[in-house]
């Protein structure tokens, strides 16, 4: 039997992916900024147009974790679009248990991302590294990813709530 | 960083002139206030009044279907400005079925003035280029692709115009941010964007933009356990 699968992420997934979630950003230490919820997940994943898609890795019972977790890692994408080439795959973000690394998950879930995004006629695959994460950079650019920051400068700028809010009141 | 390098069109540079400061939409101002359109020959706008210049009003709404050959003739502009025509691989008819088939992979805004004649087709000058996404902390976000206007008619605030509008849909779908790209070198985008209340994230967060290509996609896909 296979030590693990992956499929594509159902409505009832949605605890263990805010789990997954939470645990991520602990590692990152940003874990009081997800605001999200089981609710938002399902409305937001599962409705008539999803705003994202999702993998998720799961293992057979007898691998469950102490706590009986059946789903170990996801992988959270959406599509993007370039106005020169068309279709483009951005992976939000993707995160293996750590008691779970060093199986493959991580490569098979990538993997099944490359499939998605050929099927589907993306020209390539775009996500975001902070550059203090080593582990995570490595990862990629042993999988041939160009960092387009370092390389063509480009800079990501985030437009809060309180800023769109102001333009949007804007006569 | 060369400005003449490979600009890529993933990012929100095509702003131009000054984008920001431009004077109002005349009486009644706003999209909806353009009771009475008056279109300004571009030729003439170095020499005509202020006045002139306050009549021209502008029009921003949702992309239609038919509009494609249009935006698509503006994408074609950005490309050949840089010279890097060979770099656009999709046409009217991609982007016609990308945006506007069952399930649509992008959002447009499009800018348009009013035509001469009554009888006659406005005229697309600028559009936004968006589409939803979503962030694992704070849930549906807009990400904003790529904001033209066409250089005759830039320095009027049409590209604050398209980008309100995005922010206006950007809120009433619930999005808690908007996320953009702009290149090191695009000064003016830069300050645009700051002046509007943008983050950098690259420098303040050390976020860098990662890409695999199509080769690497291939070689992943194809593996074998």
């Amino acid at each position: 039997m296979a030590p693990f699968r992956i499929r594509s992420a159902r409505p009832e997934d949605c605890p263990d992916l805010l789990r997954l979630i939470k645990e991520l950003a602990k590692y990152e230490d940003m874990e009081d900024q997800v605001v999200l919820t089981e609710k938002d997940l399902l409305e937001d994943g599962f409705g008539e147009h999803p705003f994202y898609h999702c993998l998720v890795a799961e293992v057979p019972e007898e691998q469950w974790t102490a706590e009986e977790h059946l789903i170990v890692g996801f992988a959270m994408y959406y599509f993007t679009y370039d106005p020169w080439i068309g279709k483009l795959l951005y992976l939000e973000d993707f995160f293996v248990m750590s008691e779970f690394r060093g199986l493959g998950i991580g490569s098979e879930i990538l993997k099944n991302l490359s499939q998605v995004a050929l099927k589907c006629r993306c020209s390539s695959m775009h996500f975001v590294v902070a550059e203090g994460n080593e582990p995570s950079i490595r990862f990629y650019k042993r999988r041939g990813a160009s960092d387009l920051s370092t390389e063509e400068g480009w800079r990501l700028f985030k437009i809060d709530k309180e800023h769109l809010l102001k333009m949007a009141m804007e006569e | 960083l060369d400005p003449d390098s490979h600009p890529h069109p993933h990012v929100t540079s095509w702003l131009g002139g000054h984008g920001g400061g431009g004077v109002g939409w005349g009486p009644g101002g706003g999209v909806d206030g353009c009771k009475s359109l008056h279109f300004i020959d571009p030729r003439r706008q170095a020499a005509s009044s202020t006045v002139a210049r306050a009549a021209m009003e502008c029009v921003v709404r949702p992309a239609q279907s038919a509009d494609c050959d249009r935006v698509m003739a503006m994408i074609h502009e950005i490309a050949e400005y840089h010279n890097l025509q060979d770099e656009v691989k999709i046409n009217s008819q991609v982007l016609r079925a990308d945006g506007f088939g069952g399930d649509p992979f992008y959002q447009c805004l499009v800018a348009e003035v009013a035509p001469e004649q009554e009888d006659k087709q406005g005229h697309l000058i600028g559009y936004a280029l968006f589409f939803f996404g979503y962030s694992v902390n704070t849930g549906r976000i807009v990400y904003l692709e790529n904001v033209y206007v066409v250089s005759e008619f830039r320095g009027r605030g049409i590209g604050k115009k398209l980008l309100i509008e995005v922010a206006k849909v950007a809120m009433a779908r619930g999005c808690a941010e908007m996320k953009l790209a702009v290149v090191a070198w695009n000064g003016r985008a830069l300050a645009w964007y700051r002046r509007l209340g943008a983050q950098d994230m690259t420098e303040a967060g050390g976020w860098h933009c990662l890409e695999l290509g199509a080769d690497a996609l291939c070689r992943l896909a194809g593996e074998g356990r």
